[in-house]
C-alpha cells in the first residue's frame, strides 16, 4: 500500500500478508479483486480519510472472518456479504470511524464486528448490509449519546441476538436491549416490540428469572407500557411501598448536565429540570435516566406547579396512600414535582434528582 | 452548464426553524447513523413540507422571473423607507417572505383547490400552471396537450368528450352510448386557459366539473379525481368574450396576480433566449410528488392546528360582513344577503345604515358577507401556509397573508363608502389586496380594543354549554337564562351596534332558546 497516486491493490496486499485467511475467502477476494479495489480508490479519490494499514487490518480481521461464518451456513450469500460488509466499512472508514483518534469509538465499534456481528451469521447471510450498517449505526449512536451503556447493549445482543430468526426481528432485539441498556426514553416502543418478540427472547433480552412464568412475563411487559417501574427486581414486583428508585444528575465538571443545584418541575406531564441557565425534560425508568435538553422559553411558559401527592415534608417523611416512606436525607428540599409515576425531589447543596416510585397498586389513581 | 444551474434545488432545511419545545423520541433513530442502511429513495426521502419549499425555491429562483416579496414576515422590526411626495413605503422583511404569485399556485397544488391566476399577457400566468402540473408528475407533453384553452367557439364536447359514433348508431338506449371522455378529465392538475373566453354554456358543464367533480354527458357520468385547478384570465374583471357566471366565478378559492416584469432581470430572459432552455422542460425530479405524496400532503396540511385565540380573531372578522340593519324588520334577516336577494339598489340601503363610524366599521366597506366557502377555503390556506413554513401551528400572520388572496374576488367593495375618500385610503379602490389586509388589520385592532382575549362573555357561555347539559339542574339552567338576559340588555342599552355583534346577539338568542326548551323538559320531567 502506497500514496494515493500509485496504483493500489488492496486485496492482493491482503493476501500476501502474513495473516491466516481461510481458501474459500482467498478465492472470493481473487473473484472480487477489481471491483474492490476500484471502490476504494473510488472512495479514497472522494476524499475519505482511507488509511491503507488500518483498512487491511479491518479487511482480514474482521470483514473474511464474518464471511467465513456466512460461508458455514450460506455459502452462496458470501459474495454479497464480502461486498456489503466491504461497503459500510468504507462508509465507517469515511467518516474517520475504526481511527484510532477517535476515543471509545473505535473499541465499541471493533467489539461490534469482531465479537458481536460474527455471531449472526444466519441473519447476516440473509441481509449482510443491514444487519452491519444498522447495528453499526446503533453502536456509533449509543456510544455518543450513552457510553457507558455500550457494554450493557453489546451484551444483551450477543446473548439474544442469535436467538432471532430474521433480520428484523434481530433488529428489534437491538432496539429492545438499548432501551433495557439505558435508553428510557425508548420504553413505550421497546416495550411494544418486545411484546411482538417470542417469550424466551424476551426473557433472554431481560435476563427474567427463571420463577416468572411465561404469562408473568407478557404480564410484565404490558405494566412496562404504562409504569417505567412495573419491574426493578424480582423481589419488588407489584411492590405496595413507596420506594426510592435511584439518584441521576451530577455537576457538569463531574460529567453532568448542571452548572447549578437543579430544581424539578411539571411540564404538561413531563418531568422537567432545571439549573436556571437550562432547562431538561427528564425521563427515568428501571433501566436507567436520561437528561433532553428543551427550548427554555417554552418551558417555562408551560410550568405547571408540582402535583400534590405524594409529597416529602419537611422531616423528609413521604406519604402517598397510607404509605409513608422516611427519607431523612431529603427533609427540606427545594422542589419536588410528581408526574404520576415517579417523585422527583431536589435538595439545596445537591447536584442530584432523587426519585421515588410511587406504590404499583396506587399508580394507576395517581 | 446552464442545463446544471436548472437542475440545482436549494438545498434543505430551506426555512431553519427552532425544534419543537419537547422532543419526539423514535426508537428507528437507534438504526439512523453514517451507514447508509434503507434503499435509495427512503434515505432520499425528506420531509414534503421540506420538498414543498424546495419546489418554491426552484420555481422562484430558476422557472419564473417573479422577483417579488409581497408576502411578508417578519422576525423583528423590519427596516423600512419612503420615497416620493406621498411617501411610499418600502418594507424589507426581516423573515422569509415569499412571492404570491409563485407561493399561491403552489400552496393550490398542496390542497388541490381552485387558483385563478390573473394579468397582463407574457407574465407567466400559463408557465406556471403547467408547472404545477409538472411538479404532479405528469410529462410536459401530457400537460401541454391538457391545457383547455378558452375560445368561444369552445363546445361542451371539446371540454368534456364526445360519444363513440358506432354507440351512436347501434345504441337501444341512451345508456348504451359510450362516451370518450377527454383524458385531461382523469388528471391531478387541471388547467383552463383563458376561462373568460368559454362560451356561458360550455361554463355551466365546467362549473358541474368544478363544483361536484364529475362529467356528465348523455346520461353517462365520470368520477374526476381530487385535482388542483388553475383559471388563467387576462382581465382581472373577469371580463373578455363571455361574462364568467357567477356561480363559476364563486368556485375559486384563490385569486393571484401575476406582477410586471422588472426590467433589471432581463439579463435572464436573455440567458435562456441563447440557451433555448424552458424551465419546465427541466424540472428536478427531487421536487416532483407522486399520487401518494400528494395525498400525504394534503393528509398532513389537514393535521395542523389553528390556535383558538387565532381562530377567535378569525371569527371576529369574519362577523364583521353581514349585518346590515335597515335591510330587514325581523332580526335574523338583517343581512346583506337580503338587500341582494330582493334587488335592491345597495346605496339606497346604504343611506339609510346611520348611527356607526363609517370609518371605522370595516363592514361598511363591503357590499356583500362572507360566504361559508371561503370561511373553509380560508381555514384549509392558512393550514397549507404554516405547514409550508414548517409551522407546527397557523400563526396570525399566516391568516392575515391568506386572507387577500382568498377573498379577492369575493367581498365586493362600496367604492362609495366614506372610508374610501378618508386620507390616502382612496388607494384601496384599486388595491385589493392591500385593502383585505388594511381590513383584516382594522379588525384585529378592535378585537384587541375590546379585549375580547379575556373579555369574551359569548365564548365564555359558549364553552358552559359545549360541556352539554347532562345533570344540569334547574336552578342553573335559570342562571344561564338571566345571564343571557343581561348581556343582550347591557348590549342594547349601547346605541352603537356593529356586525361582530349581530352574530354574538344571534348566538346568544340560539343558546337562549337551547336554555328554554332544556328548561321546558327538565320542568315536564319533575
Amino acid at each position: 500500500m502506497t500514496d494515493s497516486t500509485s496504483p493500489v491493490d488492496v486485496v492482493g496486499t491482503a493476501q500476501r500478508l502474513n495473516v491466516p485467511i481461510s481458501d474459500f475467502c482467498c478465492r472470493l477476494l481473487e473473484q472480487n479483486r477489481e471491483a474492490l479495489n476500484q471502490r476504494y480508490l473510488q472512495r479514497r479519490a472522494q476524499g475519505a480519510k482511507l488509511e491503507d494499514s488500518s483498512w487491511l487490518f479491518h479487511l482480514r480481521q474482521r470483514i473474511l472472518p464474518i464471511v467465513d461464518t456466512v460461508a458455514a451456513v450460506l455459502p452462496e450469500g458470501c459474495t454479497r456479504t464480502l461486498n456489503d460488509l466491504y461497503d459500510v466499512s468504507l462508509d465507517l472508514f469515511a467518516v474517520g470511524h475504526f481511527s484510532e483518534s477517535t476515543g471509545l469509538l473505535p473499541q465499541a465499534l471493533s467489539q461490534l464486528w469482531e465479537l458481536t456481528l460474527p455471531r449472526f451469521a444466519k441473519q447476516m447471510a440473509r441481509d449482510p448490509r443491514r444487519v452491519s450498517g444498522s447495528l453499526s449505526n446503533a453502536v456509533l449512536s449509543i456510544a455518543q449519546s450513552h457510553p457507558e451503556s455500550v457494554d450493557r447493549w453489546l451484551k444483551t445482543l450477543n446473548r439474544a441476538g442469535p436467538l432471532a430468526n430474521k433480520v428484523d426481528q434481530l433488529l428489534q432485539i437491538g432496539q429492545v436491549a438499548a432501551w433495557s441498556a439505558g435508553y428510557p426514553e425508548y420504553r413505550t416502543a421497546a416495550t411494544k416490540l418486545a411484546q411482538s418478540l417470542p417469550v424466551e427472547v424476551a426473557r433472554s433480552i431481560f435476563q427474567f428469572p427463571a420463577s416468572l412464568s411465561d404469562t408473568d412475563v407478557s404480564e410484565l411487559l404490558g405494566q412496562w407500557l404504562v409504569d417505567p417501574w412495573a419491574y426493578r427486581s424480582e423481589t419488588t414486583v407489584n411492590s405496595p411501598a413507596v420506594v426510592r428508585v435511584g439518584n441521576c444528575g451530577a455537576f457538569r465538571g463531574f460529567g453532568g448536565v448542571f452548572l447549578e443545584p437543579p430544581r424539578v418541575f411539571l411540564s404538561g406531564q413531563q418531568l422537567m429540570a432545571t439549573d436556571n441557565h437550562s432547562v431538561w425534560q427528564v425521563i427515568a425508568d428501571s433501566f436507567g435516566q436520561s437528561f433532553h435538553r428543551v427550548d427554555t422559553t417554552a418551558e417555562v411558559a408551560r410550568r405547571k406547579a408540582a402535583k400534590s401527592v405524594p409529597q416529602v415534608d419537611a422531616h423528609g417523611l413521604v406519604s402517598w396512600n397510607g404509605q409513608t416512606l422516611s427519607c431523612p436525607d431529603l427533609a427540606n428540599s427545594t422542589s419536588q414535582a410528581f408526574d404520576g409515576k415517579t417523585l422527583a425531589v431536589t435538595l439545596r447543596n445537591s447536584f442530584h434528582l432523587f426519585l421515588i416510585a410511587a406504590p404499583q397498586s396506587s399508580k394507576e389513581s395517581a | 452548464m446552464f442545463q446544471n444551474f436548472f437542475k440545482r434545488v436549494s438545498a434543505a432545511p430551506t426555512n431553519p426553524t427552532q425544534a419543537a419545545a419537547t422532543k419526539e423520541f423514535d426508537i428507528a433513530d437507534l438504526y439512523r447513523g453514517p451507514v447508509a442502511v434503507q434503499s435509495a429513495s427512503d434515505a432520499a426521502a425528506i420531509p414534503l413540507d421540506e420538498k414543498l419549499r424546495q419546489a418554491y425555491f426552484w420555481i422562484v429562483n430558476h422557472a419564473i422571473i417573479s422577483p417579488f416579496y409581497d408576502i411578508e414576515y417578519n422576525e423583528k422590526p423590519p427596516q423600512s423607507y419612503e420615497f416620493g411626495d406621498r411617501r411610499n413605503r418600502l418594507i424589507l422583511p426581516s423573515g422569509q417572505s415569499y412571492c404570491s404569485f409563485v407561493l399561491m399556485p403552489l400552496l393550490t397544488f398542496s390542497v388541490r383547490a381552485k387558483c385563478l391566476l390573473v394579468g397582463g399577457p407574457g407574465r407567466g400566468k400559463t408557465t406556471s400552471a403547467v408547472l404545477m402540473g409538472i411538479l404532479a408528475g405528469y410529462p410536459i407533453r401530457e400537460v401541454h396537450r391538457a391545457i383547455q384553452k378558452g375560445q368561444p367557439q369552445m363546445t361542451i364536447a371539446d371540454l368534456l368528450g364526445s360519444p363513440l359514433p358506432a354507440d351512436l348508431v347501434k345504441a337501444q338506449s341512451i345508456d348504451q352510448i359510450g362516451i370518450a371522455w377527454r383524458k385531461w378529465l382523469g388528471m391531478r392538475v387541471k388547467i383552463i386557459d383563458e376561462y373568460n373566453r368559454i362560451p356561458t354554456r360550455t361554463q355551466s358543464a365546467l362549473l358541474t366539473l368544478m363544483s361536484d367533480n364529475y362529467a356528465e354527458l348523455y346520461d353517462q357520468t365520470l368520477e374526476c379525481p381530487d385535482a388542483a385547478w388553475y383559471l388563467t384570465a387576462n382581465d382581472d374583471a373577469g371580463g373578455g368574450t363571455y361574462q364568467v357566471i357567477e356561480a363559476l366565478r364563486d368556485r375559486i378559492d384563490v385569486v393571484v396576480k401575476a406582477l410586471h416584469f422588472n426590467s433589471r432581470f432581463l439579463g435572464d430572459l436573455l440567458e435562456r433566449i441563447e440557451s433555448r432552455m424552458r424551465p419546465e422542460e427541466v424540472v428536478p425530479a427531487e421536487i416532483l410528488f407522486t399520487e401518494e405524496e400528494g395525498d400525504r400532503l394534503q393528509k398532513e396540511i389537514r393535521k395542523i392546528p389553528i390556535p383558538k385565540p387565532v381562530m377567535r380573531r378569525f371569527e371576529f372578522f369574519v362577523s364583521q360582513f353581514e349585518y346590515c340593519e335597515s335591510a330587514a324588520e325581523q332580526f335574523e334577516y338583517k343581512t346583506k344577503d337580503t338587500v341582494k336577494l330582493a334587488a335592491i339598489e345597495w346605496h339606497q340601503v346604504a343611506a339609510n345604515e346611520t348611527g356607526k363610524d363609517k370609518l371605522k366599521d370595516v363592514g361598511a366597506q363591503t357590499k356583500n358577507g362572507i360566504s361559508v366557502r371561503a370561511v373553509m377555503t380560508t381555514l384549509n390556506f392558512v393550514k397549507a401556509l404554516a405547514y409550508f413554513r414548517g409551522s407546527h401551528e397557523v400563526a396570525l400572520e399566516d391568516l392575515r397573508q391568506i386572507l387577500p388572496f382568498v377573498l379577492h374576488d369575493k367581498l365586493v367593495a362600496d367604492p362609495d363608502c366614506p372610508f374610501f375618500e378618508s386620507g390616502d385610503n382612496s388607494v384601496f379602490r384599486s388595491d385589493k389586496v392591500a385593502w383585505i389586509r388594511k381590513m383584516f388589520d382594522m379588525s384585529c385592532a378592535e378585537f384587541d380594543r375590546l379585549d375580547m382575549d379575556t373579555q369574551d362573555q359569548v365564548a365564555r357561555l359558549n364553552e358552559q354549554f359545549q360541556k352539554g347539559l347532562d345533570g344540569v339542574d334547574e336552578r342553573e339552567v335559570r342562571k344561564r337564562l338571566i345571564e343571557i338576559e343581561r348581556i343582550l340588555k347591557s348590549w342594547s342599552d349601547s346605541r352603537k351596534f356593529y356586525g361582530h355583534m349581530y352574530d354574538d346577539v344571534l348566538k346568544l338568542k340560539y343558546l337562549h332558546q337551547r336554555y328554554t326548551n332544556y328548561l321546558r323538559w327538565l320542568t315536564w320531567k319533575e
